[in-house]
C-alpha cells in the first residue's frame, strides 16, 4: 500500500461565472511565492454557511448590497428609446436641464403668425434640476444616424423641431411642435453618441436647406446655430455643445442591482423619494452544482426585508437605530442552512433566520392576538411607541371609523370615568396619536361615546341613561361631560390578549352615514317638499356617481331662479349654484365650468352649509371648486326653491325616484337634508371612493427568535441530476478521430451494443472521445 | 481589506502635480478626498482615471444639496463646496493575479469653466501579501473526489482571515475530446429539448463548444 501526500500548490482555483447574462462575480486572484494562486470570490468573503446537498453547493453570504458582489459587463448597448432628462452640462448660466416650457410666450411668434394654434408648440428653456417630469424627454433612435426627441404633456406629444424661420446671425429658433402638426420626416434630428466613462451624451443636429445647425443652449434657451460659422469644428466643439442623458432620479432607481422599496407619487408615477428605501441589504443564497471543476454560480435574493408573515411592512424599525421610518431593512438576519442528513431523494432545503420582531395580521373587523412571551429588550410598550401608524393604521376624529385596541382584563380598575377603547385620533391621511376614551356609563352609553351620534343599534339599556337621554335640560348640563379623551395609556405587555378593530364593511359605513342624514328610501313617501327640510337645517350635500351619458339636475321649480343645476353635455360638467336673497333682493351666482375626462366613472360632491357660509363641490374626492358667502346669511331663508329633479335620457323626474327605478345616468346616490360634519364629509368623501378596506400587519417586538424560510424544489435550482447514481458517462481514450461524422456512427454502433450490458434503470448521459494528450 | 485615502488639495485653477509612489498592500479601499481643491472658480468637469482598467469614473456635477436626502455633516465637517468636490470617491484595488507586485497610475482631472485644468498624477504599486498575511490557516468545508484514473478532486476551503470560500481542484480540464450527450440530465436539457436533437459537445482547450446536428 502506498500513499501520496498531494500539495496544495497542485490544486488550480479557476475563476468562476455568473449563470445571469451581462452580470460578473467579482473576484480577483492572488500568486502566492511558489508560483500557485488562488481565486478569491468577493460574494464568498464572510461566508455564513456552507452546505451541499442534492449534489448543489450552496452557499449563505453575509448581508450586504448586491452591487458589492456582482458587477454590469455589458453596458453598451443601445436602447431603441430612452426616456431622459438631458443635461447642457458644458455650457454656462444658470440651470442646464432642458425643459419643456408650455405656455409658449406669443412674443415668440412674429406678428402674421396665426395664434390660435397656439396650443400645439411648446417652448424650451432650462431649470436648475431635475424635480419634476417636464425635463424628462423620450428619446428615440431611429437609427445610427436619426434619431426624435419628444415630450408627452397630457397625453400629447410634442417633438423637438428647428423653425423654417430664416436664421438670424446664423442662429435658427427651436421649439416643440405637436405630433399632429408634423411629418414624420420632420421629427428626425441627426445625433451623435459619445461616451466619457460611464456617462453618455448625445450632440443633436438639425437640417435645414443644404445648412446643418447644432442644438446648443444660448442664454435660457435652446437654439440650432448655423455650424459653418465657425471655423475650429473638431471633437471638442461637437463635445462642448452635448447633452449628457441623465435618467432621472425621480424615475430611476439608485442602482438596479441593488434591492430597493420604491412607493409612487400619485400624480406623476415618479418614484418619492421620501417614501422609498433604496439600496437594501439582504443575504443571498449563492448555488452552483457541485460536479467537479465546473459550473457557474447563481443566486437567490433572500427576504431580509419581509416580515415574519412573509409581507412587507413599515412596521419592523422599532429596534433598528435606521432613521428612516418607512422602511427598514435588515428585518430577517440569514445564519444557516439546515442539512442535517445528506439524503438525494431530499429536494428541500430550509434556511433558519433571526428576527427580533413578531408580526400580526389585522383583517378588517376586530382580531384577537396575545402579545409575545417577551418583548425583550423591552418590558412593556406603550401603543405610542409602537409603528402600528406607519403600518397603515388609520386615524379619525372620533373612535367609531378610527382603529380601536382593547385590552383584555380580569379586573377592570375602578376611576371616575370608565375606560372605553384606545383609538388613534387624527384626521384621516395624517399620522394621529393613540389616546385612550374615557365616557361616564351612567350618563351615556357606549355608542354616544363612540361618536356624536349613535350610529349602531344600543345594546346598553339602563333606566339612569334613559332618564338623562330623555330629559334634555339633564343632557346638555352633562354633555360636555360625557367622555374624555388622554394621551393613551394603554401597554402591551407579554402574553396579555389585545383586540384590534377595524372598519369593516365600507358600504355599511356608507348607509348607516346615509341614514344618518337622510333616509332616501321613505323620503319621497315622508316628506315630499324635502327642500323645506333643507332650508330649515341651512344646508344640504348631494352626491352621486356618473359616466358617459348626458343629464341635467336641477332645484329650479319656483317663478324664482334660485338654486342649483349640475348639467354635463358630452365632456363638460356645468355647475351653477344661485342665491337669491330676500331681504336685499339680490340674486348671488357662482359657476364652475369642468372638462371631465373621457370613459371616466366620476364621482360628484356637492355640499353648502349656512352656518359657515361655504359651499364645495368635490369630484373624484379632489376639491375643485369652493364658494363663500356670509355665515348665517341665509339663516331663516329659502337656500332652495324646489325639490331636486333629474332629466336624463331615460328618466325625468324627482331625483329621489332615480334611487329606486331604471336610470342610466346617475348612481350611487347621497343626499343630506341637513349640513354634513366636516369628519362625516370627509369619511363620505373616502367610503365613496373605496370598495375594501386592505388588511395591515402590525409587529411588536419579541427578542431573538429563529423562523426557517424552505426553498421547496432544489432540483429546479441545482438542474444537477447528471450526479444521480444511475447516470454514466462513458470515456474512450486515445481513439483520436476527428471525423465528426466517423466518430457519430462509432457513437451509434456503441450505444447499439452498450445497453444490453448496463442496468436497466441505467441512463447514459454523454459519450467522450478523448484524444491524445 | 485595507484601506487608503488619499487627501488633494490646491490654491488655483491651474496645476499639474505629480506625486510620490504610494504603496498599498494586498486588496485596498482606496478614498479620493477632493474637499480642498480649489472652487473659486467652479469646477465644471471632474475625472479619475483609476488606472486599473476599470471605468474612467466621471462624479456627477452636482450644485445643490438635497438636504431631505443627504448628510450636511460633510459640509459641516469640510467647510462649504460644491457637493460632488465634497464627496470621498472610493474604489477598490485588486493585486495582481500574477505577480507579486502590480504598478499603476491614478489619475485626477478637473476642469474650471475658464477652461484651465488641474492634474494629478499618482502611482501606485500594489503589493501581495503573503499566505499567512491572507489566508493564515485553512479549515476544509467540503470535498468531492471522481473515482477516475486522474482521481478528480475538488476541495471548498475556508480561509482563517476574512472567512473566504475558496474552491480549487486538480481537475485542469486540458484535454481535448469530442462528446456526444445522449441524455443530457445536466445544464444542457433544456437545449436539448428545445432543439429537439443531437447536441455534440466539443471541448477544446477547456472551452466547451455546442455544436447541434
Amino acid at each position: 500500500m502506498s500513499s501520496t501526500t498531494v500539495s496544495l500548490s497542485t490544486y488550480k482555483s479557476n475563476r468562476v461565472g455568473l449563470c445571469m447574462d451581462s452580470l460578473n462575480l467579482k473576484q480577483f486572484s492572488r500568486t502566492y511565492a511558489g508560483n500557485f494562486s488562488f481565486n478569491f470570490i468577493t460574494a464568498l468573503s464572510g461566508t455564513v454557511d456552507f452546505q451541499n446537498k442534492n449534489y448543489t453547493d450552496f452557499y449563505l453570504t453575509n448581508s450586504n448590497t448586491l452591487d458589492k458582489f456582482i458587477e454590469f459587463k455589458s453596458e453598451r448597448l443601445k436602447p431603441k428609446s430612452i426616456y431622459s432628462s438631458l443635461q447642457f452640462s458644458k455650457c454656462t448660466g444658470g440651470g442646464n436641464y432642458l425643459k419643456f416650457v408650455k405656455n409658449i410666450r406669443p412674443s415668440f411668434f412674429k406678428d402674421d403668425d396665426n395664434f390660435v394654434n397656439l396650443q400645439f408648440y411648446g417652448a424650451t428653456g432650462f431649470s436648475n434640476n431635475q424635480n419634476d417630469s417636464s425635463n424628462l424627454f423620450n428619446i428615440e433612435f431611429i437609427d445610427d444616424f436619426y434619431c426624435s426627441v419628444s415630450y408627452v404633456d397630457n397625453n400629447k406629444r410634442y417633438y423637438l423641431v428647428a423653425s423654417d424661420d430664416p436664421e438670424e446671425e446664423g442662429i435658427i429658433p427651436v421649439l416643440f411642435v405637436r405630433d399632429n402638426k408634423l411629418k414624420e420626416e420632420s421629427r428626425k434630428i441627426e445625433y451623435i453618441l459619445t461616451r466619457a466613462g460611464s456617462v453618455q451624451y448625445l450632440t443633436f443636429i438639425v437640417k435645414k436647406g443644404s445648412k446643418k445647425y447644432i442644438l446648443r443652449k444660448q442664454d435660457d434657451v435652446l437654439v440650432g446655430r448655423a455650424i459653418d460659422k465657425f471655423e475650429n469644428i473638431n471633437y471638442f466643439y461637437f463635445n462642448g455643445t452635448s447633452a449628457k442623458i441623465i435618467f432621472n432620479q425621480n424615475t430611476l432607481i439608485s442602482n438596479p442591482i441593488n434591492t430597493s422599496f420604491i412607493e409612487y407619487t400619485d400624480t406623476e408615477y415618479l418614484a418619492n423619494t421620501n417614501k422609498s428605501s433604496f439600496d437594501i441589504e439582504s443575504n443571498y443564497l449563492f448555488y452552483k452544482n457541485s460536479s467537479v471543476g465546473s459550473g457557474n454560480f447563481n443566486l437567490i435574493n433572500l427576504k431580509n426585508i419581509a416580515d415574519t408573515a412573509d409581507s412587507f411592512t413599515s412596521s419592523n424599525n422599532l429596534l433598528s437605530s435606521n432613521t428612516d421610518l418607512v422602511f427598514n431593512d435588515n428585518i430577517r438576519n440569514y445564519t444557516s442552512i439546515f442539512n442535517d442528513i445528506n439524503a438525494e431523494e431530499d429536494a428541500s432545503l430550509e434556511l433558519n433566520f433571526v428576527t427580533y420582531n413578531l408580526s400580526y395580521k389585522i383583517t378588517p373587523g376586530s382580531t384577537s392576538f396575545t402579545a409575545p412571551s417577551s418583548l425583550n429588550p423591552f418590558g412593556r410598550l406603550n401603543i405610542n411607541d409602537t409603528k402600528f401608524v406607519e403600518s397603515g393604521a388609520f386615524a379619525f376624529p372620533y373612535p367609531y371609523f378610527a382603529d380601536k385596541v382593547h385590552k383584555k382584563l380580569d379586573n377592570i380598575p375602578v376611576t371616575e370615568g370608565q375606560y372605553l377603547c384606545t383609538w388613534l385620533s387624527g384626521m384621516p391621511g395624517e399620522a394621529g396619536i393613540w389616546v385612550d376614551r374615557y365616557y361616564y356609563p351612567d350618563l351615556v352609553s357606549k355608542a354616544t361615546a363612540l361618536g356624536s351620534k349613535p350610529i349602531y343599534n344600543i345594546t346598553y339599556d339602563d333606566a339612569i341613561e334613559n332618564l338623562i337621554e330623555s330629559n334634555t335640560k339633564l343632557k346638555t348640563s352633562v354633555t360636555e361631560k360625557l367622555f374624555f379623551d388622554k394621551l393613551s395609556d394603554l401597554t402591551f405587555e407579554p402574553k396579555k390578549e389585545y383586540i384590534y378593530e377595524r372598519v369593516k364593511n365600507i358600504k355599511k359605513v356608507d348607509e348607516e352615514l346615509q341614514l344618518k342624514y337622510c333616509d332616501l328610501k321613505n323620503q319621497e313617501r315622508n316628506a315630499p317638499n324635502y327642500y323645506k327640510t333643507i332650508n330649515t337645517n341651512g344646508g344640504y350635500t348631494l352626491a352621486f356617481k356618473f359616466f358617459s351619458n348626458d343629464f341635467s339636475i336641477k332645484s329650479h321649480v319656483n317663478e324664482i331662479d334660485a338654486g342649483f343645476s349640475i348639467v354635463k353635455t358630452g365632456t363638460i360638467l356645468e355647475l351653477q349654484f344661485k342665491f337669491f336673497d330676500n331681504a336685499s333682493t339680490l340674486y348671488k351666482t357662482f359657476t364652475k365650468k369642468i372638462t371631465l375626462s373621457e370613459l371616466t366613472n366620476n364621482d360628484l360632491y356637492i355640499s353648502f352649509n349656512n352656518s359657515t357660509g361655504l359651499g364645495t363641490v368635490y369630484l373624484n374626492t379632489i376639491e375643485v371648486f369652493t364658494y363663500n358667502l356670509l355665515s348665517f346669511q341665509f339663516a331663516n331663508k329659502q337656500i332652495l326653491y324646489g325639490d331636486i329633479s333629474l332629466t336624463s335620457k331615460d328618466f325625468s323626474g324627482d331625483i329621489l325616484l332615480s334611487n329606486i327605478s331604471n336610470n342610466n345616468a346617475i348612481s350611487d346616490l347621497f343626499l343630506s337634508l341637513q349640513p354634513v360634519s366636516t369628519q362625516d364629509l370627509i369619511i363620505s368623501i373616502f367610503t365613496r371612493s373605496i370598495k375594501t378596506i386592505d388588511d395591515i400587519y402590525i409587529s411588536l417586538p419579541c427578542g431573538m427568535r429563529n423562523y426557517t424560510d424552505n426553498i421547496d424544489t432544489l432540483n429546479t435550482l441545482g438542474a444537477n441530476l447528471k450526479s444521480k447514481s444511475n447516470v454514466v458517462d462513458i470515456n474512450i481514450d486515445n481513439l483520436n478521430i476527428t471525423d465528426l461524422n466517423i466518430l457519430n456512427q462509432v457513437k451509434d454502433n456503441l450505444l447499439a451494443g452498450i445497453q444490453k450490458s448496463l442496468p436497466a434503470t441505467t441512463v447514459i448521459n454523454k459519450i467522450n472521445f478523448k484524444n491524445f494528450k | 481589506m485595507n484601506s487608503y485615502n488619499i487627501s488633494l488639495a490646491t490654491t488655483s485653477t491651474s496645476l499639474t502635480s505629480n506625486y510620490d509612489t504610494i504603496d498599498l498592500f494586498d486588496q485596498t479601499e482606496v478614498g479620493v478626498n477632493l474637499s480642498n481643491i480649489f472652487s473659486d472658480v467652479f469646477p465644471y468637469y471632474v475625472v479619475i482615471d483609476w488606472g486599473d482598467g476599470s471605468e474612467v469614473f466621471e462624479p456627477e456635477i452636482k450644485t445643490f444639496i438635497n438636504y431631505r436626502t443627504e448628510s450636511i455633516i460633510d459640509e459641516i465637517v469640510k467647510g462649504v463646496s460644491p457637493p460632488f468636490l465634497n464627496t470621498t470617491y472610493k474604489h477598490i484595488y485588486d493585486p495582481s493575479p500574477d505577480s507579486l507586485v502590480k504598478s499603476l497610475t491614478l489619475k485626477v482631472g478637473i476642469q474650471y469653466t475658464t477652461g484651465e485644468i488641474t492634474q494629478f498624477i499618482i502611482p501606485i504599486d500594489i503589493r501581495t501579501e503573503g499566505y499567512y498575511e491572507n489566508i493564515r490557516d485553512i479549515k476544509l468545508e467540503d470535498v468531492k473526489i471522481i473515482n477516475n484514473v486522474n482521481l478528480d478532486t475538488t476541495l471548498q476551503l475556508r480561509t482563517e482571515i476574512d472567512n473566504y470560500i475558496i474552491e480549487t481542484t486538480n481537475n485542469t480540464n486540458a484535454d481535448s475530446f469530442t462528446s456526444f450527450v445522449v441524455n443530457d440530465v445536466g445544464e444542457n436539457l433544456e437545449k436539448i429539448e428545445r432543439d429537439n436533437g443531437n447536441v455534440i459537445v466539443d471541448n477544446k482547450d477547456g472551452t466547451e463548444v455546442i455544436i447541434v446536428e
